[in-house]
């Protein structure tokens, strides 16, 4: 569905190094790591808003830099909160959204827009954030697109909101023709839906595989301070310490018969965490 | 290309902006520079670009499956737009103006043909100037703004100049007599041939700036 690769984009103070990766069909993918890490830039790279300097980024084996008008018929992405055209209203936005898309259907519009009960005489300066993302969402599924790219588009959703989107999420992909890629802090939203991941730090891929495959590799492992040894923080990932211990988090295939520390499945979280620690190390 | 325009159309120009088109019709006011009226179409660009830029209307633009080349000609595609059709009132309303002061404008240039090829002349000057510099990021419109309208000033000047500095001139271009009329019509379609070259040259280098704007 999505294959980028070797992607790279220099700026004065950040760059994107050889950003590689592929997206099946028919799976979510999250798409995490720390504020400034490169997923806003990826996901424009893809969209061909920011242009990237070297790499190849393919959607169904069409390059977007030849086919982008013919790929983004079928891409739909979405940056959080709708925030443009604030003073309009939203059906006045949706008539004009719409031309542009061979495939847009109104009744899949309406169905959204009662679903997320969205006022579409309402303007967008009318809706709080979390209606805004709802609004985006609207007009991302209403186009019939294959590929969704979303960036944050939990954030600024109460929990029962975030909830609702996921399970939408989880219809998007059901007939296995879809794929959603989509960044978050919010690393529950992943547990419940992701089946990928791709964590990237610093403008580079450090992880991308199946999620159950990264926590099943992946094990947390507690102690007390006394039997801390170099061997252990060699084997760790990263390993961080208190007054009370230490934790760290270990690949399952460094685990040791004689090993003496507790042992716990981790989240994306502590994924997520440990991994960036470890860089910084 | 034409559906950006028409997004342009009914998302990004507020209503009121249309009305400048009416001072167009400052040309029909005795006695004063017929140039005022179409300068005012600078701004209503201005005014335009800025709502735009408020709404995020390029960022938006690139998430639709357009072409990056067609978000700058629809932009141009309006800015055109405003300039023609001010122009074109002031060309409808040139033979009530010349009924209100026959004896000619003592405040500069005649309401006349030579005035609409020098109107679009510094247009044509303007644009040349502007549109590709303002798409060199596509949100700063500051300076652009400052070099077009410093094209649009001097080229008129320099017009207004030569037709009261030289007799010769003045009379073959100046005025409304009918003896003349081939002439003034021979610089109006001048004007038209320099505005359109013009301004598609500056679209194609606004859309080679605009290649490299990350958005």
């Amino acid at each position: 569905m999505l294959k980028v690769e070797n992607l790279c984009k220099k700026y004065p103070t950040f760059c994107l190094d050889n950003v590689s990766f592929h997206i099946p069909a028919g799976v979510i993918v999250g798409f995490i790591g720390q504020n400034g890490a490169g997923k806003t830039t990826t996901l424009k790279c893809i969209m061909q808003s920011v242009l990237p300097d070297s790499g190849t980024i393919c959607v169904n084996n069409k390059s977007m830099a030849m086919h982008e008008e013919e790929n983004k018929q079928i891409i739909s992405f979405t940056t959080g909160a709708f925030d443009y055209y604030r003073n309009h209203t939203l059906q006045k936005i949706a008539n004009v959204y719409k031309t542009f898309y061979h495939d847009w259907d109104d009744e899949v519009f309406k169905k959204y827009c009662l679903k997320f009960k969205l006022d579409t005489f309402k303007r967008v300066k009318e809706l709080s954030a979390g209606m805004r993302v709802k609004f985006a969402l609207a007009l991302a599924l209403s186009h019939n697109a294959q590929l969704f790219l979303f960036d944050e588009p939990t954030s600024g959703l109460d929990p029962i909101a975030r909830d609702e989107m996921l399970d939408v999420f989880q219809d998007i992909v059901l007939e296995g023709d879809k794929s959603i890629l989509f960044s978050t802090h919010i690393t529950s939203d992943l547990e419940k839906c992701a089946d990928y991941i791709i964590y990237i730090d610093n403008g580079k891929i450090l992880l991308a595989c199946p999620k159950d495959e990264l926590l099943d590799s992946h094990a947390i492992i507690k102690g007390s301070l006394d039997n801390l040894t170099e061997d252990i923080c060699q084997r760790c990932v990263a390993v961080k310490t208190n007054k009370f211990g230490y934790t760290g988090l270990m690949k399952r295939s460094y685990l040791l018969p004689t090993d003496s520390f507790v042992t716990e499945r981790p989240t994306v979280e502590d994924i997520m965490i440990y991994y960036n620690k470890g860089v910084q190390q | 290309m034409i559906k950006l325009f028409k997004k342009e159309l009914a998302l990004n120009i507020p209503i009121p902006l249309y009305l400048f088109w009416v001072l167009g019709a400052m040309i029909l006011i005795p006695n004063y520079p017929v140039i005022v009226g179409v300068g005012y179409t600078i701004m209503q660009i201005f005014v335009y670009l800025q709502t735009s830029s408020s709404y995020l209307s390029q960022e938006f633009s690139s998430t639709l499956p357009v072409k990056r080349s067609d978000i700058v000609s629809s932009n141009t595609l309006v800015i055109a737009m405003f300039q023609v059709v001010n122009v074109a009132i002031s060309l409808l309303l040139m033979p009530v103006a010349q009924l209100l002061y026959p004896s000619g404008n003592l405040a500069g240039m005649d309401a006349n043909f030579t005035f609409i090829g020098v109107a679009l002349i510094c247009l044509a000057g303007f644009n040349s100037l502007f549109i590709p510099n303002y798409f060199k990021t596509g949100y700063k419109f500051g300076k652009p703004v400052v070099l077009g309208l410093v094209a649009f000033v001097v080229i008129y000047g320099v017009c207004e100049t030569l037709l009261q500095v030289s007799p010769t001139l003045k009379s073959i271009f100046e005025g409304y007599q009918s003896t003349t009329i081939v002439w003034r019509i021979v610089i109006m379609v001048v004007g038209i041939a320099i505005y359109v070259v013009a301004t598609i040259f500056a679209n194609k280098r606004a859309v080679k700036n605009f290649e490299k704007v990350n958005l």
